[in-house]
């Protein structure tokens, strides 16, 4: 593994890893990113393993292209070594079955390899944002599988989901939505006449049960589910 | 080619008039009617059966799913965009499960209004980037609980 001098800055930068056969994709994406975080580059399978297990990067930016990396399987096995970080793919010519497959995978980006270094820089800030980015052209297919599946589950022809959030106690959902508001953990404390470390202690629950990575992913997950039922309409466990 | 046809759906008439007004000088597009509620925005649509129903969120109200596919079942060739209102994203991303096409926030409507017209009418859809998280996440957890 060829590493890259770390420029001097406070540790607390994320880490990058880019994982690419092409030496000049590895430069061009570096080069993109080098003065907000802490890059490291692998050009093969084996060194890429090693190092997602060593490193925990907060982002990896992943060519499809890397030898043997094995499509929806491989990706899922790599989000095994290191469940926090967040997988950007990037393919020569991006196509919108694949990248639904591989953003259902657990990928939480996708997009063309030859992007502009600015373009590259968003995505990587947005990533680490909670966000997911991939091309414009992959939102509409991404929209119309919701909405087919969607349908399909109103039609009764496949079975209802349930929110993940029913594995929690009231408690924990209370809490959960305070950090959907934005709310601060010592506010929350204040609010509900508990300490702050119960309220952690209510958080690190609640992460564990829905194999959360952190504070925004879950900020947003609580941001999706309406508190009051009245409200909500046409929510599949709803309408039956 | 033959213009995008509009409808423009609204009970307030200062934002049917802001929608009319940016939507005039583009001559690929033509609003070929405007209506004020619920009821007329179904009738206005099975009759006109415009390419595109720019829908106030305040319209669709309680009924909001089986509003949208009423519009699909009547007029499967109207997609429908829907304006902006202090809906929440977790309702939007519902409208959207249930066939809304597009979204506009506030902030960008006047800018990007012609241009969603096209794009949805071109097939595809236009929703803020923020939302593609929440799209996926729950595209995730609807096919999770499937399969």
């Amino acid at each position: 593994m060829k590493r890259i001098p770390l420029t001097s800055g406070p540790p607390a930068r994320p880490v990058v890893l880019i994982a690419t056969p092409t030496a000049r994709l590895r430069r061009q994406w570096c080069k993109a990113l080098e003065t907000r975080y802490s890059v490291l580059t692998v050009a093969d399978r084996g060194s890429l393993e090693r190092s997602i297990t060593d490193l925990m990067p907060a982002v990896l930016l992943l060519d499809l292209a890397l030898h043997r990396l094995g499509g929806v399987e491989g990706v899922h096995a790599l989000q095994q070594l290191s469940p926090s970080t967040n997988i950007v793919l990037l393919a020569k010519t991006p196509n919108a079955k694949e990248g639904i497959a591989l953003l259902k995978a657990g990928a939480r980006g996708f997009c063309n390899k030859d992007l502009d270094p600015a373009i590259l820089q968003k995505a990587v800030s947005r990533v680490l944002n909670g966000e997911v980015w991939v091309k414009r052209s992959l939102i509409s297919p991404l929209i119309e599988e919701l909405s087919s599946l969607t349908r399909c589950l109103l039609d009764g022809s496949i079975g209802l989901p349930e929110s993940p959030l029913d594995s929690l106690t009231n408690r924990e959902r209370e809490v959960v939505f305070m950090i959907g508001d934005g709310v601060s953990n010592k506010e929350i404390a204040r609010q509900l006449r508990v300490t702050e470390r119960t309220v952690k202690a209510h958080l690190m629950a609640v992460f564990r049960k829905l194999d959360l990575p952190g504070r925004v992913r879950l900020a947003l997950l609580a941001g999706e589910y309406d508190r009051d039922p009245a409200k909500a309409y046409g929510r599949p466990h709803d309408g039956g | 080619m033959p213009p995008i046809t509009v409808l423009v759906a609204d009970q307030d008439q200062a934002s049917r008039t802001r929608c009319l007004r940016l939507l005039r000088p583009e001559k690929d597009i033509l609003v070929v009617g405007e209506v004020r509620s619920t009821i007329e925005a179904i009738k206005g649509t099975n009759t006109l059966r415009p390419r595109i129903l720019l829908l106030a969120w305040s319209l669709l109200r309680d009924n909001g799913a089986s509003l949208l596919s009423l519009f699909r079942k009547n007029s499967p060739k109207t997609s429908i965009i829907l304006l902006p209102d202090r809906a929440s994203e977790g309702l939007i991303l519902d409208a959207i499960s249930h066939g809304a096409r597009g979204y506009l926030s506030q902030k960008v409507l006047p800018d990007f209004l012609a241009k969603a017209v096209r794009v949805v009418a071109e097939g595809e859809a236009w929703v803020p980037r923020a939302m593609v998280g929440r799209i996926l996440d729950r595209l995730t957890r609807l096919t999770g609980n499937v399969s």
